[in-house]
């Protein structure tokens, strides 16, 4: 064998050496571009993305049904009225219908496209929030646009699609899109809003012409809202109590301030309808005031538009009542005993204020045989809670009848 | 140069090129071996794989009544705290998937607390058949955002 081709010999082995050298150097460092370790890996990948995009549509299906729930629980308790309404509130009850005193009567109830937009934000925004508790923010924020069908599909459609990487988050060979769009069904009608603001509106009709609203009211409100039809069924019962006992509490609270603001009496003591638990602070704010609460631990604060008061009044409780002074302002009852002489006591000195004939009147319909699952912030729990629309309604001032100060 | 028999040098080459060659056709038979191996590994894991994630979305898609899917039995359980209702709807359905197989189903929260299992607890495989879903929770469930649903598929 001669030594030229026996050189040839050598360069093939180092050569095939060199080979199979690159070849397990690039088995234990993976595929170069995407790192891979295993024959079947990136299937593997792409087969846990779509599974994975496929748990993240079923949490979106899940939470659009809980947001619908509890938007239609939340819309019920404004009276279907989120933006602040045109014919005020009263005690935080949206007011339906106001008597005007100079013609017909301002009617605020919502209509249908105003519940529709007011549920579409509410969805939204409680979506986001579910949204934002998935884990990695996965789910866009504010990617739906809505739409609400018979009674009652709620169709989201999104406006984006998710995106997800496939394999190593530095490093993807791929992404992985799907559209998030959902529908779910909640079960519920629209339509008790118009049901409601019309048999509203007919006890209104049915009581205006009386003197006194408040025996009418209470001996026609069941016959009006309760109304069966020919089959003997009714969607609605009147609650005589929806609220938890503190917040009952401060609603009396705030009717027993209402009572003495509007008061026409003046050096009196506003003694009547003053709630026996809770302690109570009323703050300026600018052309408002500010009503805070704390009854059994829980708090609660209502503002009061255009309501003006002397200064501000702190600790007010069964035990430290309002007082009208002689100028009409609304004052504590120690700032006046305070003004007393030493002789003189606050019981006889000054009479009880009589308030204004009650012209304003809240309702809490139930509708029946229909629970959502819904969170409440009173009680602080989450359960099926009964579906109650709260709203007002609001008489004209009698005209003829002057306040008169009790003995 | 030669050896101690006479024989020159150069003309072992051809012999012990032919030895590394086999050599080396003995490194790839073994390395094709093991590539099919984890080539079969990773079949057998994507098969196992989509059986759990499959049942799992069975399981969460299943309908118990009108209108209402085990999914929001979880979510009104999880909400109340009692659980014997989706128990008994979760072994009904737990049944009905191939029935020989070993079966199990944990609810945990967000902080990984178990909540429910229901079903074979343990399983000792080679490779966990695990899958997990995560499901919302209304606000303020007790302090829990959310629930990890784990389904546990074994032999």
């Amino acid at each position: 064998m001669k030594k030229k081709g026996l050189i040839l010999d050598y360069f093939m082995i180092v050569a095939i050496a060199l080979g199979f050298g690159f070849y397990y150097a690039s088995k234990i460092t993976g595929h170069p571009d995407y790192q891979t370790t295993f024959t079947g890996e990136m299937s593997l990948e792409v087969f846990k993305v779509a599974q994975n995009a496929e748990k993240i549509l079923v949490y979106i299906g899940q939470s659009a049904k809980l947001s619908a729930q509890q938007s239609i629980y939340d819309l019920a308790e404004k009276g279907g009225i989120q933006e602040p309404n045109i014919c005020g509130d009263n005690l935080g009850y949206s007011t339906w219908i106001r008597a005007n005193q100079y013609g017909p009567m301002d009617e605020c109830y919502p209509n249908k496209a105003l519940i529709e937009a007011n549920l579409k934000v509410s969805i939204s925004q409680w979506l986001d929030e579910f949204a934002s508790q998935y884990p990695q923010s996965a789910i866009p924020q504010g990617n739906y646009l809505f739409e609400l069908k018979n009674s009652l599909d709620i169709i989201g459609r999104a406006k984006s699609d998710i995106t997800i990487p496939i394999g190593k988050k530095d490093k993807p060979f791929g992404t992985y899109s799907i559209n998030p769009s959902f529908k779910v069904h909640a079960d519920y009608n629209l339509e008790d809003y118009s049901k409601l603001a019309k048999k509203t509106k007919n006890l209104m009709q049915a009581c205006e012409a009386q003197s006194s609203k408040e025996p009418c009211i209470e001996l026609n409100k069941r016959g009006f809202f309760e109304e069966y039809d020919s089959f003997g069924n009714t969607d609605f019962e009147v609650l005589e109590v929806c609220e938890t006992e503190e917040r009952a509490k401060f609603m009396q609270f705030l009717w027993y301030f209402d009572n003495c603001y509007t008061s026409e009496n003046k050096n009196c003591a506003c003694r009547q309808r003053m709630p026996d638990k809770g302690r109570y602070n009323i703050i300026k704010k600018d052309q408002n005031i500010e009503i805070t609460g704390s009854i059994n631990s829980k708090n609660f604060k209502h503002t009061l538009q255009n309501v003006a008061i002397k200064s501000d009044l702190e600790d007010i409780s069964s035990q430290r009542i309002l007082h009208r002074d002689s100028e009409g302002l609304i004052v504590s009852r120690d700032f006046a005993e305070s003004l007393l002489k030493k002789d003189e006591k606050y019981e006889d000195k000054f009479p009880v204020c009589s308030y204004k004939p009650k012209t304003k009147f809240n309702f809490c319909v139930r509708k029946k045989n229909k629970q959502v699952l819904a969170y409440e912030e009173d009680d602080k729990s989450t359960n099926a809670k009964d579906i109650i629309y709260k709203f007002s309604v609001e008489f004209k001032e009698p005209i003829g009848i002057l306040p008169q100060a009790a003995p | 140069m030669r050896t101690k028999n006479g024989t020159a040098i150069e003309s072992l080459f051809p012999l012990l090129f032919l030895m590394v060659i086999s050599i080396i056709a003995l490194i790839m038979f073994s390395s094709c071996s093991t590539k099919a191996e984890i080539s079969k590994d990773a079949q057998s894991r994507l098969f196992e794989l989509q059986t759990a994630e499959k049942l799992l979305l069975y399981y969460l898609d299943s309908p118990i009544s009108n209108n209402k899917k085990i999914s929001d039995l979880i979510t009104e359980s999880v909400a109340k705290n009692d659980y014997p209702e989706l128990q008994k709807e979760t072994s009904k359905i737990l049944e009905d998937f191939f029935p020989n197989v070993q079966k199990g189903i944990t609810i945990r929260d967000q902080r990984d607390v178990e909540l429910m299992t229901i079903g074979t607890k343990i399983i000792k495989l080679q490779i966990p058949k695990i899958s997990t879903a995560i499901l919302p929770m209304p606000k303020n469930t007790g302090g829990i955002s959310y629930v990890k649903i784990e389904l546990r598929v074994g032999d």
